[in-house]
């Protein structure tokens, strides 16, 4: 499995350095630059990106100067404990949450510029979300609820891709139950459906298998994984779960809202190394010299 | 879109049980009044034109004089039916008689109609038996003489204007699709027992009916009919012949509507605040699907459009269950009343498109509108909160303190206006009021909640809990609490201002009638041997016989009256202002001071005038005024009074029609109760105690403040649907929360005690808040009015007994509201609770 994501991970890193750890206030040292390049190889980037929360007399960082790209046709984890600001960086760029400063791209849309409908256009056209539970409308039946996107698009749904998608997550026969009527794995199953029916070019996923018993969430990442194989979709996962993340190409570690490591070709134990020596280190500290820079 | 707002609906179906009911009562409400009185207008409306299809025109007494309708002599029917054009000339005449039955011991009112089958007229028509053909004989109608249990060939005992009668009944009729010509059922008679029985032996019409021949134009038939008609009677087309058959219960329907109409708003206008809080709180709870719409690509204005559409498809499903319970109530209306003996011609249900349409974009409508902001806070939702818990409520203080500030101004403008007499800034100031209650209800919730806590720290942890609670969504708890502030509100503002009006108005009237007892007729009048009756009752001192004509008085239709000065002295507080009563003699007139400037633009005679007097007959008088009498209740009764000489020159013997009683040595009533027992025989007769407008008035104003408080009383109804599903909807809501407070050891019963405690501060406070309004309202009303109407003073009576009722209703639909939601949160089970 390793190796044949090597092969696909064949061009060095090359272009624009993703991240800085900032210790200053990030209000003050927010100098974007002042022209970007275009979208190249990501799908989705943020520079210099923070958010707070609380008073300006005293915030609270959940993003501090963060800059990220992700790349097309590649899987990346999003890792770190709790209250890093993993999620809100994920909620930030899906354009789902405001930021404070910094900009954010979709391919070579800038979406700070966009008003919440062309936002909501934006999304709908060429993203997909998985979240932890709640995935999915409790009203509609699973084929309704994997539709309900295109319905809102007003888009034609392919046949041949739903069916595709519908025998490769194994939820035919669940198709006109209701979620309650479903277990947490099927639920989950519907909702990467959905996410996959209308082919997004990007999709998140936030801790998509956080509630799942391992087998199952083992079989929602290999349907993952085949997205971005198979289909060349772009899919950034938030997760604490190294298993999980082993599955991506790459995995950004968060701690106080900064990037605080960047690891490509994960393996379970490369990611629960990383893990010990981001925990050793108090937070804030800079950087040891030994984690590869992180770079996209 | 629409697909999935009809599943939310279908899966959330419990959520909306309250929002559905209260536009199905509010519409049914509002359509049950629609119906009931529709069916009332249009009553007998197409059988009368098809039983009465050749009548072309009438001719009739005018209207326009006070005293009961006239009648017209039946002399004229060969004048008129001699007119070239007129084919035929009928006359009708219709008046009240009692048949006595085995079913009650008191006799049951129907209405006697001279028998009428001629010149193509036949309105009735015979379906067993036949028509009376000779005295003593009479038909009724099909379904009153089922009721009385009376069959053909029975002999019938009846009171009629000349006392008890026996007679046969020889049929039965119908008129047309229905049994009864009128209301309370229709008999009939020959000519000869017509007259006797509805008029003692007079010969009059109540009105001629007109046939044209078929070459003459109606118009100019018409016109050669007025040229022959004597004064004081009028001819008219048949359109208003049609109206005038319909009778008074078509024109009180049509007053009646739209009164009804607005009552039923107010009921719909309650039912918004309920449903703006449904959808308030279901917003809330869907926060997170919601939010996962948005995710997935729902924009602000389709998740707007979806609330909107599932607004739209309850408003009109619930409307059109509302329409057809609307059409159970008005039925129900009828029977309610057909129990109370009130039978009103052509009451039922009757639905007309118009009536379905407006009912049901009037409930949609008002579903639709009170979803308008829940829906706009539904499409702000991030949908970032598709990942996080919901989060608290946030009171828009600033937005409440305009809203304060708004309630003061109405209140300043509303006492300035009270208490300088100026009605006109009652009106605004009261609008401003009362809207400064509503909207600034969530921030004195709010400070009352605190208040209440710091109160309750003492009486335990659930009471304290359950301010917090209301502490923590003030604005739901105040939206919950607004529908009842409106029907208390309501209810107080009319039941303290309509009581003191109550008060002025019927002290007033008292001042003006002096007679212990008096005894009226229609213009049959009161029979002889009936007056000495009636004199020879124990207690009766002084008796006063006042006979009465319908004439032309100085060129105006009006009545001539007669009686005996010295007895009239005796029993009425009879003041002259000018001239004087002793006067009176052969030649002259008294008459009465109305106030104003008389009628039909001519202005009243004034003393010492000379004044022409023509009665139907043909008779004629000239008499000159001697006197003006101050206006009373019972000089009503005697205007334009002449002696008794006189007024036999005009109209030659006639029975009396009124008679004053004083009584001497006895109650009032106890001889008032004898006299009633002796004219219980004579139909047309009525007796009254003295002060009895006063009295009429007085029940009146109090079945209308009754009626007026029983359909606010609908608001309170809704209300208390509100708050039965502001304390369930917020249950569900709070699952976990009250799990999480079982799983830590709170015992059920403060559950329970900790939502009745809520639910009771919430009715609490929309019951205090509306009688203070209410009353501070009425206060400020009746003190403009008594200043404004110069010289009575209005006192204003709080009426402590009624408002005490409403405080106690308020507490009870606090307490009965919680009951569900109570005993559902306190049997949750706990696991499940906090599972979720």
């Amino acid at each position: 499995m390793s190796a044949r994501r090597s092969e696909r991970y064949i061009a060095p890193n090359v272009g624009w350095v993703a991240t800085t750890a900032c210790r200053t206030p990030p209000l003050m040292s927010a100098v974007a630059p002042t022209s970007f390049p275009s979208a190249g190889q990501f799908a989705a980037r943020a520079y210099d990106i923070s958010k707070m929360y609380g008073t300006a007399l005293d915030p609270v960082w959940a993003l501090a100067n963060v800059s990220v790209g992700f790349e097309r046709a590649r899987f990346t984890a999003v890792m770190g404990p709790s209250g890093s600001g993993k999620s809100t960086l994920l909620q930030s760029i899906a354009g789902l949450d405001w930021i404070t400063s910094g900009r954010i791209f979709i391919g070579d849309t800038e979406i700070q510029q966009l008003d919440p409908t062309a936002m909501t256009l934006l999304r709908r056209e060429r993203m997909g979300f998985i979240f932890q539970s709640y995935n999915l409308v409790p009203a509609l039946t699973a084929e309704k609820n994997i539709l309900l996107p295109m319905k809102l698009a007003k888009r034609q749904v392919d046949p041949a891709v739903f069916d595709e998608v519908v025998s490769t997550l194994g939820i035919r026969d669940r198709l006109s139950h209701r979620p309650k009527e479903l277990s947490g794995g099927q639920q989950q199953r519907v909702a990467v459906a959905r996410a996959l029916v209308s082919r997004p070019e990007l999709l998140f996923a936030d801790e998509p298998t956080g509630n799942l018993d391992s087998t199952t969430a083992a079989e929602i990442l290999r349907y993952l994984r085949g997205a971005v194989d198979q289909h060349g979709q772009t899919i950034v996962m938030v997760t604490h779960d190294p298993r999980a993340a082993a599955m991506a190409d790459r995995v950004v570690f968060l701690a106080d809202g900064r990037i605080v490591g960047d690891l490509p070709d994960p393996t379970v134990d490369s990611i629960l190394d990383h893990m010990l020596l981001a925990r050793s280190q108090p937070a804030g500290t800079p950087r040891p010299e030994s984690l590869p820079d992180v770079a996209t | 879109m629409f697909e999935l707002a009809i599943q939310t609906i279908r899966t959330n179906l419990g959520r909306l049980v309250a929002t559905v009911t209260a536009i199905v009562v509010g519409v049914a409400f509002l359509s049950a009044g629609l119906m009931f009185t529709d069916a009332i207008k249009s009553s007998l409306g197409g059988t009368i034109e098809q039983r009465y299809a050749n009548v072309e025109g009438q001719v009739k007494a005018s209207e326009d004089r006070s005293g009961p309708p006239a009648k017209i002599p039946s002399t004229l029917v060969a004048t008129v039916g001699a007119v070239p054009g007129v084919a035929n000339a009928v006359g009708e005449l219709q008046g009240n008689i009692n048949v006595f039955h085995s079913g009650r011991t008191k006799p049951d009112s129907v209405t006697g109609r001279r028998w009428v089958n001629e010149g193509g007229v036949a309105p009735l028509q015979v379906v067993e038996g036949s028509a009376p053909a000779e005295p003593g004989q009479m038909t009724l109608d099909r379904d009153s003489a089922a009721e009385f249990n009376l069959s053909v060939g029975d002999s019938v005992r009846i009171a009629t204007a000349v006392g008890e009668q026996q007679v046969t009944l020889v049929g039965l009729t119908i008129f047309g699709p229905e049994s009864a010509q009128d209301g309370s059922g229709t008999a009939s008679f020959v000519d000869a027992d017509a007259f006797q029985f509805l008029l003692a032996g007079t010969k009059e019409f109540d009105r001629i009916l007109l046939t044209f021949d078929e070459s003459a134009d109606p118009a100019t038939v018409l016109v050669a009919v007025r040229a022959v008609v004597p004064q004081g009677v009028v001819a008219t087309d048949r359109a208003q012949f049609i109206k005038d058959a319909q009778g008074g219960a078509a024109q009180f329907a049509t007053f009646l509507q739209p009164v009804l109409q607005g009552f039923g708003f107010l009921a719909l206008f309650v039912c918004g605040f309920v449903i703006a809080n449904t959808f308030a709180v279901i917003v809330a709870q869907r926060t997170r699907e919601l939010a996962l719409l948005r995710a997935i690509g729902a924009t602000p204005r389709q998740v707007r459009r979806s609330l909107r559409l599932e607004a739209l498809a309850i408003g009109f499903v619930s409307s059109l269950v509302g329409l057809v319970i609307g059409y159970g109530l008005a039925l129900l209306t009828v029977a309610i009343l057909r129990s109370f003996d009130i039978k009103l011609l052509g009451a039922g249900a009757r639905l007309t498109p118009y009536t379905a349409l407006w009912c049901v974009f009037w409930g949609t409508f008002i579903t639709v509108a009170s979803v308008f902001l829940a829906s706009r806070r539904a499409a702000k939702v991030a949908p970032v909160e598709a990942m996080r818990s919901s989060a608290v409520e946030r009171i828009p203080k600033k937005r409440s303190f305009i809203w304060l500030i708004v309630l003061a101004l109405g209140g300043v403008l509303v006492a300035v206006g009270g208490f300088a007499g100026n009605a006109y800034l009652i009106v605004p100031g009261a609008l401003l009021f009362v809207f400064g209650i509503l909207f600034s209800a969530p921030i004195v919730l709010n400070s009352l909640a605190r208040l209440l806590r710091g109160l309750f720290r003492r009486s335990g942890l659930a009471m304290r809990l359950a301010g917090d609670n209301i502490e923590r969504s003030p604005r739901r708890a105040a939206s919950t609490a607004n529908a009842l502030i409106i029907g208390v509100l309501l209810i107080t503002l009319v039941t303290t201002a309509g009581g003191s009006l109550r008060t002025a108005l019927v002290g007033t009237v008292n001042d003006l009638s002096s007679s212990d007892i008096s005894v009226l007729s229609d213009l049959s009048g009161i029979q002889p041997d009936l007056v000495g009756q009636i004199r020879s009752v124990k207690g009766v001192g002084q008796l006063a016989e006042v006979r009465s004509l319908s004439a032309t008085v100085g060129g105006t239709d009006g009545q001539v009256t007669s009686g005996d000065v010295a007895a009239l002295r005796g029993t009425v507080d009879l003041k002259a202002s000018q001239g004087s009563l002793d006067d009176l003699g052969p030649g002259t007139m008294a008459i009465v001071d109305f106030g104003g400037g008389g009628r039909n633009g001519q202005a009243p005679p004034a003393l010492g005038d000379q004044v022409q007097i023509n009665a139907p007959s043909g008779a004629s008088a000239s008499v000159r005024v001697v006197a003006v009498l101050e206006f009373s209740f019972d000089a009503i009764f005697l205007s334009n009074l002449v002696d008794p000489a006189t007024f036999t020159e005009l109209a030659g013997e006639r029975p009396a029609t009124q008679l004053f009683i004083k009584v001497d040595g006895a109650s009032v009533s106890d001889v008032t109760n004898q006299i009633k027992g002796l004219t219980d025989s004579y139909s047309s007769v009525n007796v009254q105690q003295g002060n009895f407008v006063g009295d009429i008035l007085n029940s009146v104003l109090g079945w209308v403040i009754a009626g007026v408080n029983g359909l606010l009383g609908m608001s309170v109804l809704i209300a208390f649907i509100g708050i039965v599903n502001t304390m369930t909807l917020s249950i569900v809501e709070r699952r976990r929360e009250l799990g999480l407070l079982r799983a830590v050891g709170m015992m059920p019963a403060s559950v329970r005690s900790m939502i009745r405690g809520e639910s009771l501060i919430i009715a609490m406070f929309g019951t205090l808040i509306g009688l203070a309004g209410g009353a501070f309202l009425g206060f400020c009303l009746t003190r403009s009015l008594s200043l404004a109407n110069d010289g009575t003073q209005i006192g204003f009576s709080f009426e402590w007994g009624r408002l005490a009722i409403v405080a106690g209703v308020g507490v009870l639909v606090g307490l009965l509201a919680a009951a569900v939601p109570a005993r559902r949160a306190s049997r949750m089970d706990v696991l499940d609770a906090l599972a979720e």
